[in-house]
């Protein structure tokens, strides 16, 4: 082998030489004139590929935002961040999953609420878990890859922080059993559910919607709760008015 | 001898009940009833799938899916429907897995069918440095022997630059990772959802005023 370890272009010609691939009686002035032709020609086709990547780039950034269907285009950015290598995948992935979870969660919450007959039938939600976590929120690793409870990150204590935000003590209940297998249980009008997606109380990892997830890779969903359970649990008196969430479609449909 | 008879009603409980019970008989009212219950039911199930029939690390597919179910309502009643998910940055429905079907390739030319649970819910491009083998069992797309990730299937570790005979044995072998086919032809199975009894009961649960 002619080179063990990174050689400067001079050394290499002079080994070259050497191993009788070049002509050995170069003069110094014409293994100058050989090391810049080189490095030019090195450059321009640095250059030139340097340009096709980008052409290629730009076409194939061009044809994803020609695509009028948004499933179609996240397909291609998919595709695109594929081949940015591992790292910027993985954040689009986990940004596209994130974005899919909250859109399902924003057609939840209209489904909960658009309809009269639907809200006066269920005037309230439960929020509980639905999905298993291996690391859920309330635990975390500790030394040794231990798993330690941390209840002030759990949503018990986030449930009640929420609560304590809004001032209105009516309208929501207190958190029912353990971080895991218990329940919150609200109004579907309290703004109890807009504190809890704005993480009142601290809590950075929320996502600033009034309807689940509401933080990132949360196992927690809302359910509907009947009107009878609603009167029993002392939300409502027996045959009182319900009242939906008061939706802001601006912010929903993300229109500025 | 004539006998008559009077009735005085002297408290109607009857009547309020019968008007509280026409008012819920609405088509709407009905629907508003049933359909939430209905919609939590499969949820529920699709949420409760769990592991994969190979055991393999869970990828979340029925979580996806338990997220997009919807009731709306249809002449019969109410319907459920379960929207597709995104997999992969494709749209993926859930009737294959429910009513089964054949799958073809639509923008390449084989489908890549993971053979590990290394690639398990991940597709070629997520694994650099895969290369075609053809084999008397069929096609393969192979990385070579470095240590992967379970979790991110990365080549993990120094043992890429191992020189010597041992990096040499470790070079040669060979991860199979997917296995190129024309098609798969999938059978259904109907408990990726509730049965009928399950939703029957449910509904009717859930039309009772009294529940709700």
């Amino acid at each position: 082998m002619l080179f063990n370890s990174p050689a400067s272009l001079a050394e290499a010609i002079k080994a070259l030489q050497k191993a009788g691939k070049l002509p050995a009686g170069l003069s110094p002035a014409q293994v100058g004139q050989l090391q810049r032709a080189l490095q030019k020609y090195s450059g321009q086709v640095s250059q030139r590929l340097l340009q096709r990547i980008l052409d290629d780039w730009r076409s194939k950034i061009q044809s994803a935002q020609s695509l009028a269907d948004p499933v179609s285009r996240r397909g291609a950015v998919y595709d695109l961040a594929q081949s940015t290598g591992p790292e910027i995948a993985e954040r689009v992935r986990f940004a596209l999953k994130i974005s899919q979870e909250v859109a399902s969660g924003a057609g939840q919450y209209l489904n909960q609420n658009l309809s009269p007959e639907v809200v006066d039938e269920y005037p309230a939600l439960e929020f509980k878990r639905l999905f298993d976590r291996d690391l859920p929120r309330g635990e975390r690793r500790g030394p040794k890859g231990s798993i330690v409870e941390d209840p002030d990150d759990a949503w018990p204590a986030r449930w009640a922080a929420a609560g304590e935000a809004i001032e209105a003590a009516d309208d929501w209940l207190p958190w029912e059993g353990d971080a895991q297998t218990g329940r919150g249980v609200a109004l579907k009008s309290s703004r109890i559910w807009q504190a809890l997606g704005d993480g009142e109380g601290g809590y950075t990892d929320t996502l600033g919607n009034p309807f689940a997830p509401f933080a990132f890779n949360s196992g927690f969903m809302t359910f509907d709760v009947s009107r009878a359970e609603a009167e029993k649990l002392g939300l409502l008196e027996k045959g009182e008015p319900a009242e939906p969430a008061k939706i802001d479609f601006a912010k929903l449909l993300n229109i500025e | 001898m004539k006998v008559g008879v009077s009735i005085r009603i002297a408290s109607d409980s009857a009547t309020p009940a019968l008007r509280e019970f026409a008012a819920g008989t609405t088509p709407a009212r009905f629907a508003a009833r049933i359909g939430p219950a209905v919609q939590k039911l499969t949820m529920e199930h699709l949420a409760g799938l769990g592991e994969n029939a190979k055991g393999w690390p869970s990828t979340g597919f029925y979580e996806k899916f338990a997220r997009n179910v919807r009731w709306l309502p249809d002449d019969n009643g109410v319907a459920v429907a379960i929207l597709p998910a995104i997999i992969n940055g494709r749209q993926v429905g859930l009737g294959l897995r429910v009513f089964g079907g054949t799958i073809l390739p639509q923008s390449v030319t084989m489908l890549a069918i993971p053979i590990s649970p290394v690639a398990y819910g991940h597709v070629p491009s997520d694994f650099p440095g895969l290369f075609l083998l053809k084999t008397v069992t069929g096609a393969y797309l192979v990385q070579r022997g470095e240590a992967i990730s379970e979790k991110t299937g990365r080549v993990v570790g120094q043992r890429r630059s191992m020189g010597g005979h041992a990096g040499r044995r470790l070079r040669a072998e060979l991860n199979f990772l997917f296995k190129l086919t024309a098609s798969v032809t999938q059978s259904g199975d109907r408990n990726v959802l509730p049965s009928d009894e399950a939703y029957l009961a449910k509904a009717l649960g859930a039309a009772n005023p009294a529940n709700n």
